[in-house]
């Protein structure tokens, strides 16, 4: 097969890798974090190489169950026999390469013991093997228990190996979930069992906390990506065979693995079969509800109650508070999610169950759930039981869209559980998606020898070059159609789902038609089509469904539920609404816990998004006022323009949040700002903020050598990454470059493979460049810029040579390039782009990867790697220390800024916003407590210990400005560089000269700010 | 008409307009004419407020130097002074300015009002269908922006994508960047925006002129169409020209929306910086208050001096 040739391929790449990492090794300047750095990146070009070699599951199976086309025979029987225990404690541990052990959350043991149970300990990274013998060589099933260990709050992902290798791509990640459930205190449950939610400051219910309970959990390994049912199999020779775990993220503990016999499940009608000739129907007025909002246990932080108010019946209701009467919407639509509940069967006997839901996330189709009764799918059909898509409340009996499902309950708790998984879509999903790889893969192969714009009058000669391709193009336009066909098929009609892929298949189609222009003139639309077809795979994988309640019913029970209001409830409903809409005050969040009258009373302002805020109320309330009962927040958001005004006016807070770093300064430099640094803590504060963040906050009064002020604690930190395309870079068979040097002879093999780089132009981006070739932005202590220094004129050049030497395009749409592959090498924000690629391409999981830009080669053989960063921050507001609460505002800020707070906040914000919540704290520290990976981890180290501040001065606006003006001076005019730079020193300088004699005060020197000797040796 | 006569013999008269001064006949007149003045009361109150007050605050900011912080200090004429012979960058938004206005202006105005004329000639349904596809642009707020995806700098904007295609140009355009194009490009969009309310009050105008004039003006002798216009619609349509004038010229002047969406703020090389964005500048970025007020008076003589102009070009209609 073509895995041979791949295997070829395979290790020439890596001799060339680990050439090329010794190489890079010699030119690292510190060892450890660079070197650690650099492994991680060729390890995730390794595993790129794998993955792109990956058969799936699909094919696996296949393989494994058809005759061997030479030998007529099959080479691996199923096995069946007893289940053949692992012996655990024999695990043998392999650390991850350059991961200090002593960071790791739980240390590797074999011979743990766990509420008596005894136990393999595997922490977050590192690989764990177990050596099993079987009898004959054939197709096993793998079972496993295993506990979640309390840590942070992401999924349990690991990469199963069989004998070294990875059998099928799905078991690359394997996801464990954990077992979470709301945090009830005693005062929290009614006499009759039932739930009285916490009350905030306006009345409305608060959800509940939740906290990990972690518990044994056995599972058969099967497919954590929801296409398949059922469990895998795995190939196992004769004798000795090693299964082997490698850590992707999070510690877990396992108690027994166990191969055995691969066994189907068992059919609807053998199941009715089973439970009709044995037990009879539940008496006729059994009926138990299940509010949906009740969990026992769910997988996921964020799976909480949440309030519904688009409906008058949803249970419980309430037109003038908000109330926890639903759950699931948003967050409850990635594969693997589940939500379980206990209820207590009084009376045995065959049920059915009903669901009250709304699903209008997916048009014309619907979305599926697993359902568990009492940890196992009862039957085959329980895979798929789907909800229809409705713009209104439904409720919907369990069935297989023809009957309704009948379940056997006998007297006493029983559990049911429901699983986000594609149910009947899952075949046509799984297709569409390897579909789309290919077409993405012909895009790159064509945009390879034409570029970007292919002009149809040139001969390419696509028919001697990829013959295969092109004829591939018309079998996957076919393919393509007939997934259309099943979709239409599953929804009961055409929809806007079915009618995207239709589009594609049609330009394909013409692509297919003989015709080297037809090929060029379709290209740049197939691009678009790609990004739509991401697009829509990304909305199928979103299984949204909101629930109010479950009704688990006698079969005899016709009494019909009701799935929305009538016409009074409704109107009464909105009536209710409307009125209440004109009292109620949703800018304020006022503290719960009434302050004494002695408290100082704070005013906060945030500018942050709403539904973030009562994140921030609820920390204060629990953690803040129990710490610090003399003093009472009243937290407030505001939009962004409102300070200004307000501090004119008088009314301004007393801490305001989220303040970016110029306006902390161009405020401080008119006297509305406090300078912190004289307040009690600050210190300790201090040294948990690298000292870039600081930087841009602190001044030195008078001269550069004068007393120093800092106006404002850090509260976000953001800088520029390196994002690359792991798969582009291990095909090309390039390494990531790490230096400039090394950046420019990366250059031109990318650009004769017509691939794009997406540089940044902005000021920042040159202030980087200006810091690792020594210069800095301004010179004579912050009064003049440095424009006319031979390293910052380099530094530009340099810059505007990425666009006018090496065609970097100037406008571009980061997310749609770096996605299709033709832009795999991309600067950008990390935060931004992380969150923003982590769900917008969901597809490209684990090809694509972060790292240092690159540094520059000093004369000295060093490397220097400095970053520049921006912040935002807290300031105090200088009223306040007329009002003496300024003490009270910095203990505010303090207390916020705090490890395991701004840990607690960045978790929360997952909860709240899923994966592309992460949060990019300036308190680095906090970073361990958020769901990152040990590798990601590492090279954010790497990332914060090169970053330099980006320096603030008054009149600093008038720069970016005219740096922008110089470098499309050069890309429109063709101006040589360094004199489009030149011409506009003389306009800075006076800017920056006039602004500083408006602002200074006489012979007082605290409104003349220079930037401190000391802050680029820091 | 005959109630106002009776009430006005009833009114007794002590004495004669001739024997009071200005300011007694004045009151006089006032206390005669109080509801109206009452009426009038709740509007003149919101205007001094937030219309006149904010105008003669910004003349006093004009002399002073204010952060927006700090209370203001007065300085004189120096803002004045170092507007106009210590700021270049002021003189630059003057020409742009003046040159939207030039342009933009008339013709806006024109194309306003023939637009309107020739409309009104179509049937009545097909007259409303054609008003709203031609009002369109200018009610939709921010629709000018599908100009910004048209001439995107990226090379998939459609006409750097056309022009990337016919070879005409080998690296795409940064339209908004490219300081020839960034003038005539916001010109047009503003133009094609620019048929707002003063069309609508021309349409309106057209329509309230009484048709037997027109008969009236050909058995006296209207040769065509153009004296027809000339001599009857448009000297029956003055105000309306007035107010259509008044709008198109403050919309000229006060033109900046367009440029900073399109080209973004500011423009590369100041080169469609306006006097609007010259405010904006120093008021919002550079917190000079001071400064900027002095910016905003000169606009604000600009425009009352435009408008006193345009006031005597009007009066010549018809003659």
């Amino acid at each position: 097969m073509k895995k041979t040739k791949f295997a070829a391929m395979l290790s020439l790449l890596l001799a060339c890798l680990m050439v090329s990492t010794c190489v890079l090794s010699v030119f690292a300047g510190d060892v450890s974090d660079r070197d650690k750095t650099a492994q991680i990146v060729s390890d995730t070009v390794k595993e790129a190489i794998e993955i792109l070699g990956d058969v799936k599951w699909e094919e696996y199976s296949l393989n494994m169950t058809t005759p061997n086309p030479k030998t007529k025979v099959l080479d691996y029987t199923m096995y069946s026999g007893a289940p053949i225990s692992v012996n655990i404690g024999s695990a043998v541990y392999e650390p991850g390469v350059n991961v200090d052990q002593s960071t790791l959350s739980y240390q590797f043991d074999a011979d743990a013991n766990i509420d008596g149970v005894k136990c393999v300990i595997t922490p977050e990274s590192g690989t764990v093997t177990w050596t099993v013998t079987v009898p004959e060589k054939g197709l096993y099933a793998i079972s496993l228990t295993y506990y979640d260990l309390i840590s942070k709050s992401t999924n349990i992902e690991r990469t199963l190996r069989v004998n070294g290798e990875v059998p099928f791509n799905e078991v690359r990640n394997l996801l464990f979930t954990k077992t979470w459930a709301d945090d009830y205190k005693p005062e929290n449950f009614a006499d009759d069992g039932s739930i009285i939610y916490d009350i905030d400051g306006n009345g409305n219910e608060r959800r509940p906390a939740k906290k990990q309970t972690p518990e044994w959990t056995t599972i058969d390994i099967g497919d954590p990506t929801g296409y398949y049912n059922g469990m895998f199999f795995f190939a196992l020779e004769e004798g000795e065979n090693t299964i082997s775990l490698q850590s992707q993220k999070e510690p877990m503990a396992i108690s027994d693995i166990t191969v055995k016999e691969y066994t189907r499940q068992i059919t609807y009608a053998e199941y009715k079969a089973q439970i009709e000739s044995k037990y009879s129907p539940a008496p006729a007025d059994a009926f138990i509800k299940i509010e949906a909002e009740r969990t026992s246990t769910v997988s996921d932080r964020t799976l909480y109650p949440i309030n519904d108010v688009s409906s008058a019946i949803t249970s419980p209701q309430s037109a003038t508070h908000s109330v926890m009467n639903a759950i699931g919407g948003e967050s409850w639509q990635t594969m693997g999610q589940w939500i379980e509940y206990e209820f207590t069967v009084d009376q045995p006997g065959i049920y059915q169950i009903d669901a009250r839901y709304i699903q209008q996330k997916i048009e014309g189709l619907f979305v599926s759930r697993r359902l568990y009764i009492d940890g196992v799918v009862p039957f085959a059909e329980a895979n798929n039981i789907s909800f229809e898509f409705d713009r209104n409340w439904q409720v919907t009996t369990f069935s297989d869209g023809e009957t309704a499902f009948e379940f056997y309950f006998d007297k006493g708790v029983h559990t049911l559980r429901l699983e986000v998984c594609y149910g009947n879509l899952g075949k046509t999903v799984s297709n569409l998606r390897s579909l789309l790889g290919e077409i993405n893969n012909i895009y790159l192969r064509i945009l390879q020898i034409a570029g970007t714009e292919p002009d149809a009058n040139t001969s390419y000669q696509f028919y001697s070059r990829i013959p295969k391709d092109i004829k591939r193009i018309g079998e996957i336009a076919k393919e393509l159609e007939s997934v259309a066909a099943e979709i239409e098929e599953l929804g009961g009609g055409a929809s806007s789902n079915s009618a995207t892929i239709e589009n594609v298949a049609r330009a394909l189609e013409k692509m297919a038609k003989n015709s080297e222009e037809q090929i060029a003139k379709q290209f740049t639309a197939l691009k678009s089509h790609i990004g739509n077809l991401g697009t829509l795979l990304n909305k199928l994988g979103g299984q949204s469904l909101e629930l109010d309640y479950l009704v688990v019913r006698s079969t005899d029970n016709t009494e019909k539920l009701k799935a929305e209001g009538n016409f009074f409830q409704k109107s009464w409903y909105e009536i209710q609404r409307f009125v209440v809409s004109f009292t109620s005050d949703n800018s304020s969040f006022a503290s719960v816990t009434e302050a004494g009258e002695d408290a100082v009373k704070i005013e906060v302002w945030t500018t942050v998004s709403r539904e973030k805020t009562p994140l921030i109320r609820s920390l204060v309330d629990e953690d803040f006022a129990a710490t610090h009962s003399d003093i009472s927040v009243n937290l407030k958001i505001v939009a962004a323009g409102t300070l200004l005004p307000a501090t004119l006016a008088g009314q301004g807070p007393d801490v305001m949040m989220d303040v970016a770093q110029s306006d902390a300064i161009n405020y401080a430099v008119r006297g509305a700002v406090l300078d912190v640094s004289k307040l009690d803590g600050y210190d300790e504060l201090a040294a948990k903020f690298h000292y870039s963040s600081l930087a841009p906050l602190t001044v030195a009064l008078g001269s550069a050598n004068g007393p120093k002020a800092v106006f404002g604690i850090p509260q976000t930190q953001s800088f520029e990454v390196m994002f690359f395309r792991t798969d582009v870079f291990a095909q090309l068979g390039i390494t990531v470059p790490t230096t400039w040097d090394e950046f420019y002879a990366v250059l031109p093999k990318l650009m004769s493979k017509n691939y794009q780089i997406g540089m940044p132009k902005s000021l920042s981006f040159l202030t980087t460049l200006i810091y690792q070739n020594g210069g800095s932005l301004y010179t004579n202590e912050g009064t003049t810029i440095s424009f006319d220094t031979d390293t910052t004129l380099d530094s530009f050049t340099d810059l505007c040579n990425f666009v006018n030497l090496y065609s970097c395009p100037i406008t571009y749409d980061a997310a749609n390039r770096f996605r299709t592959g033709e832009m795999p090498v991309l600067f950008a924000d990390y935060i931004t782009f992380y969150n923003q690629f982590t769900v917008f391409a969901t597809e490209l999981k684990g090809l694509w990867s972060f790292t240092t830009i690159p540094g520059t080669v000093r004369n000295d053989g060093t490397v220097d790697y400095s970053n520049v960063s921006t912040i935002s921050c807290m300031v105090i507001m200088k009223d306040a220390a007329t009002r003496g609460t300024a003490e009270a505002g910095f203990e505010f800020i303090n207390w916020w800024m705090q490890d395991d707070i701004q840990g607690e906040y960045a978790n929360e914000l997952i909860a709240l916003l899923g994966p592309a919540g992460k949060y990019n704290s300036a308190n680095y520290n906090a970073f361990n407590a958020m769901p990152w990976s040990s590798s990601e981890l590492i090279v954010l180290n790497e990332l914060f210990s090169h970053l330099k501040g980006y320096p603030e001065m008054h009149g600093g606006y008038i720069i970016p400005r005219y740096m922008l003006f110089a470098f499309y001076a050069t890309y429109n005019n063709g101006a040589v560089p360094s004199d489009a730079l030149l011409e506009y020193v003389d306009a800075i300088n006076s800017e920056l000269a006039r602004k500083r004699e408006e602002l200074e005060n006489g012979n007082d020197t605290s409104r003349s700010f220079y930037i401190p000797a000391d802050s680029l040796s820091q | 008409m005959a109630e106002n006569t009776v009430t006005a013999q009833n009114v007794s008269r002590p004495t004669a307009r001739k024997d009071m001064t200005m300011l007694q006949w004045t009151w006089k007149e006032m206390k005669r004419n109080y509801p109206a003045y009452i009426m009038c009361i709740p509007f003149f109150m919101i205007f001094t407020l937030f219309t006149v007050g904010p105008v003669v605050l910004s003349a006093f900011f004009s002399f002073t130097i204010f952060n927006m912080v700090e209370a203001p200090k007065i300085v004189g004429l120096s803002n004045y002074i170092r507007l106009f012979l210590d700021d270049d960058i002021f003189l630059l938004s003057v020409k742009n300015t003046l040159i939207f206005a030039v342009v933009t202006g008339p013709v806006s105005y024109f194309m306003s009002l023939f637009v309107a004329w020739f409309i009104n000639e179509l049937p009545p349904k097909i007259r409303a269908v054609v008003t709203l596809i031609f009002y369109a642009p200018s009610i939709s707020g921010g629709v000018y922006m599908i100009w910004g995806v048209l001439f995107s700098s990226d090379s998939y904007g459609y006409v750097n994508s056309i022009l990337l295609e016919l070879d005409i140009i080998t690296t795409p355009i940064q339209f908004f960047q490219y300081e020839p194009a960034v003038m005539p490009l916001c010109i047009v969009v503003a133009l094609w925006t620019s048929l707002g309310v003063s069309f609508l009050a021309f349409i309106g105008g057209l329509q309230t002129i009484d048709k037997a004039q027109f008969e009236a003006a050909a058995v006296d002798g209207i040769r065509n169409r153009w004296q027809e216009l000339w001599y009857v619609t448009l000297p029956n349509m003055k105000q309306q020209l007035l107010f259509g004038a008044v709008m198109s010229i403050t919309s000229s002047f006060g033109f900046g929306a367009i440029v900073t969406a399109l080209a973004g703020f500011p423009s590369q090389n100041y080169c469609a910086h306006t006097i609007v964005h010259h405010l904006e500048d120093y008021g919002g970025q550079r917190f000079e208050v001071g400064y900027a007020s002095a910016i905003a008076v000169i606009l604000f003589a600009v425009m009352i001096g435009s408008n006193v102009l345009v006031n005597k070009l009007l009066s010549k209609v018809g003659q």
